[in-house]
């Protein structure tokens, strides 16, 4: 179990199960620690305005050039250990199935899709898929320079999310101000991800957590028939799949437990077991 | 493969902040281009009347670990109209 779920779930089993993360208490109070971490207005309205894209960059530019020292030897240490306690405090995730997606859509009360901002950066374009739970939207339509958002009913933001699992987008739910809070759910393409690559690329752990379950193959029912099969290798972003001796052969150490693996295989073949039973995966987060 | 070092020039280069979608929208063929994502843009440090940036410019994320990652196709380079990229692979 990681720690987020220890220290969050009760009862619930899962921390972005708990209804109290989708309160709007968590704008209210912030610690000293808090504000200086995101220069933090206390109101909710300026919090949206330093995530405007024309602004933030900036500071983007300069927590890229933090992140990129983690590479360097000793103080490479230092800088992972910084980083993954700011990215608890701070605005980081981690990956969900689809089907907690869908949990997680319930338990919301309104949903906004935004145009995601590591797209925007990195590819210059806006594609919506961000969808941000309350109080983003209402705060979003307060934004003095009005971002542009789309509200969404319950049933169509679970629309959405089968749209982006058929694209083969990961869901990755994130907080805000600490890990209990849920803000929203990403739809990452983790090739332009400001979150998943200091994660793949300098393992900073909390960046971008791995999801509570793990793929595995029924080697009985997979029929490794490369050229008119091998959906699974294509689909998963974090290279985990292989074919090995006729049979796609999943690395419990490369696994994000996204689960999008499933939906290209036409045999029905993966299915999603809970990290905490895998034998090797229950100790890697 | 060798280091890899982006050399990017300002002056030949020119991305000015659109108030309309607030952000560059001209040009920016070279991220779009990078098969790697590695290439993003950021505000320079001049400011307008209202604090909303002037001018941007093009920058290579993740630099230590270009060598690593930057697959030199110099697909920047060769998409550049105003020749503004120079990649030098050194070794």
């Amino acid at each position: 179990m990681c720690e987020f779920c220890r220290k969050h779930a009760e009862e619930y089993g899962k921390w972005y199960l708990n209804p109290k993360g989708y309160s709007e208490e968590f704008f209210r109070k912030l610690s000293i620690f808090d504000r200086i971490l995101h220069r933090q207005p206390r109101k909710v309205r300026e919090l949206w305005e330093v995530s405007d894209a024309a602004w933030y960059p900036l500071s983007i530019s300069k927590t890229l050039d933090l992140v990129d020292l983690a590479a360097k030897p000793f103080i490479g240490r230092i800088i992972k250990i910084i980083g993954n306690m700011i990215a608890v405090r701070g605005h980081a995730g981690q990956v969900v199935p689809l089907e907690d997606a869908y949990k997680i859509v319930e338990l919301s009360e309104s949903q906004a899709l935004f145009p995601c901002m590591c797209k925007r950066l990195f590819k210059g374009e806006d594609e919506y898929k961000c969808l941000n739970f309350t109080p983003a939207p209402e705060f979003a339509e307060k934004h003095p320079r009005g971002w542009r958002v789309k509200e969404l009913e319950t049933e169509e933001a679970k629309e959405k999310l089968r749209e982006f699992a058929e694209k083969g987008y990961v869901h990755a739910v994130f907080w805000w101000c600490g890990a209990p809070q849920v803000i929203c759910i990403c739809n990452c393409d983790t090739k332009y991800c400001y979150a998943a690559r200091p994660r793949l690329w300098y393992d900073i752990k909390n960046a971008y957590r791995k999801s509570e379950y793990v793929a595995e193959v029924d080697p009985d029912k997979c029929s490794g028939d490369i050229p008119r099969c091998g959906n699974c290798v294509s689909r998963c972003q974090f290279g985990a799949i292989k074919i090995r001796d006729g049979k796609a052969a999943i690395d419990p150490y490369k696994c994000f437990g996204c689960g999008q693996c499933r939906f290209g295989c036409e045999e029905d073949a993966i299915r999603l077991v809970d990290r905490n039973t895998h034998p090797i995966a229950q100790r890697l987060w | 493969m060798g280091k890899v070092k982006f050399i990017y020039d300002g002056k030949k280069c020119f991305l000015p902040y659109d108030p309309e979608q607030r952000r560059p929208t001209r040009c920016l063929k070279c991220i779009e281009a990078c098969p790697k994502s590695l290439l993003m843009f950021r505000p320079t440090k001049e400011k307008g009347p209202d604090g909303s940036p002037v001018k941007y410019e093009i920058y290579m994320t993740f630099r230590s670990q270009a060598d690593k990652y930057c697959p030199s196709c110099l697909k920047c380079v060769e998409v550049c109209p105003e020749g503004a990229i120079q990649v030098k692979i050194q070794g």
